[in-house]
């Protein structure tokens, strides 16, 4: 009964982690040289369900972190919902086709994952025609962007997968409840 | 029909998780947009957790600079409050001299007008007793300076060297009683000793009564005597007092110099003699050109 109830819990606790993090992106960021080194949260977040849910699962949650971004951002619409599940797409075949054995590839994962997304961004952006010096401004942001987010990926999986741990969701979890746990140590 | 569909699963997902977004994009040009129900319901449950975190960063910021910060402020205060005294005394110094600067170009000045030599001297003490006007200034013998030498300033005479040390003088300044000093009206002509009667007035001694003296008559220095230069400003005539009878009158005189501010002093040890009539018409005639002889054919 308690692990049902902590694996129902799992999804209601992800949307939660993000709006979270949506809340922290918008009020810890204001300052104008942090927000170089502001964190996307929802993409780490797009990149973890991408490697380990269902791909139904993921998709949707992926498409609520997509949602969830626009309603907090002044983008167009349907930008964060296509770039997001573009990434997602992406990040779940090289996952399925590729080992991502390490922290190692962890990094390369959150440093790649950070360039697609300003790349599609931009790339939407021209599609719709509305970046008329956008490119700019990516390329100002994409230095910082992709060091912040190779820094903070292995910390924020480490804290998915205690999360997953804790709501029962990882295959493991039943059996190392009891047990330490280090991402190093886990294949991803 | 749904055997197909449950064939086709992924792909079908594949399709709606590609289609969803692409048809969300909105390409219209930033038209204003509003929430809806389940929007407001995200930002419903976001909104307090961005007022608790910016109220918290706030908090730490306010904490910081409220607290923390001010630890400095104290030794910052002092250290401000310091240098503030150092500049008032800078400021006050630079008046102090630009003062002193004025006083100096006027004694410059003073002493043009006059063919004298003169040792300039600055005041250092005042006569010790209330009954004696005298003051001592910082030049003495080894500077020339003599007793009875004359001693004046911008605004006139000030008194005469009484007794001389190897480096002070005192003065018996103009105001003291035991000050003599021969002078004449300028308007008038009339002529009398100056002596001290009291710590601001003098009295013009031996001036006869039968003679012109009015209130507001500048009184000069006669020269007499070689200590003076003829012409220096002795003072202004206040008030006169003429009795029905004897054959001097009383007057009073007030000095051009003002002893209360007195700091700078010139000790006059050369004057020239005041040229005669005779010597100033040969002087004015050497300086015209001699008209020239006419010309020769």
């Amino acid at each position: 009964m308690k692990s049902r109830v902590l694996k129902i819990l799992n999804i209601p606790g992800m949307i939660l982690i993000a709006l979270l993090a949506l809340a922290f992106q918008g009020t810890l960021f204001n300052n104008v040289s942090l927000a170089f080194f502001q964190p996307d949260i929802i993409l780490f977040l797009v990149l973890w369900v991408a490697m380990k849910r269902e791909f139904t699962e993921g998709g949707i949650l992926t498409l609520i972190f997509g949602y969830l971004v626009e309603i907090k951002s002044a983008a167009p619409k349907g930008l964060f919902l296509t770039t997001y599940m573009v990434i997602f797409l992406m990040a779940r075949f090289l996952y399925k086709n590729f080992q991502v054995l390490n922290k190692r590839s962890l990094v390369m994962v959150g440093i790649v994952g950070a360039i697609t997304s300003q790349v599609l961004i931009l790339f939407i952006l021209y599609a719709l025609n509305k970046a008329d010096n956008q490119w700019f401004h990516t390329l100002q942001l994409l230095a910082p962007t992709c060091i912040t987010h190779g820094v903070l990926i292995p910390f924020v999986f480490r804290f998915l997968y205690k999360f997953d741990f804790w709501t029962l969701k990882h295959p493991d979890a039943e059996y190392r409840y009891e047990r330490d746990f280090y991402l190093d140590e886990e294949p991803i | 029909m749904l055997k197909l569909i449950k064939q086709y699963r992924f792909y079908l997902i594949l399709l709606l998780f590609l289609l969803i977004p692409i048809l969300s994009i909105d390409s219209t040009n930033r038209t204003p947009r509003e929430y809806r129900l389940y929007d407001r319901v995200a930002l419903t449950i976001t909104t307090p957790f961005e007022i608790a975190i910016h109220w918290t960063l706030d908090s730490m910021v306010t904490f910081y600079e409220n607290y923390i910060a001010l630890w400095k402020t104290r030794g910052e205060n002092e250290s401000l409050m310091n240098e503030n005294r150092k500049l008032v005394n800078t400021i006050l110094n630079l008046r102090e001299l630009e003062q002193e600067n004025i006083r100096l170009r006027n004694l410059f000045q003073f002493k043009e007008n006059f063919k004298i030599d003169t040792v300039m001297a600055r005041m250092i003490a005042k006569d010790v007793s209330t009954e004696f006007r005298a003051i001592r200034i910082n030049r003495g013998k080894d500077s020339g300076i003599q007793p009875n030498m004359a001693v004046m300033n911008a605004e006139g005479v000030v008194g005469r060297i009484l007794r001389v040390d190897e480096h002070t003088s005192d003065v018996v300044t103009l105001l003291d009683p035991l000050s003599a000093i021969d002078a004449y009206i300028m308007r008038s002509r009339a002529r009398g000793i100056v002596e001290g009667l009291t710590d601001s007035l003098c009295q013009l001694k031996f001036a006869l009564r039968v003679d012109d003296i009015q209130p507001g008559d500048l009184l000069l220095s006669s020269g007499l005597g070689g200590n003076f230069p003829k012409g220096v400003p002795v003072g202004t005539i206040i008030k006169v007092t003429r009795k029905s009878f004897g054959i001097t009158q009383k007057v009073e005189v007030k000095p051009s110099v003002d002893f209360s501010k007195l700091e700078e002093v010139l000790v006059v040890t050369h004057a020239e003699a005041a040229p005669t009539h005779v010597e100033l018409i040969e002087k004015a005639q050497a300086e015209t050109p001699a008209p020239k002889a006419k010309g020769r054919l």
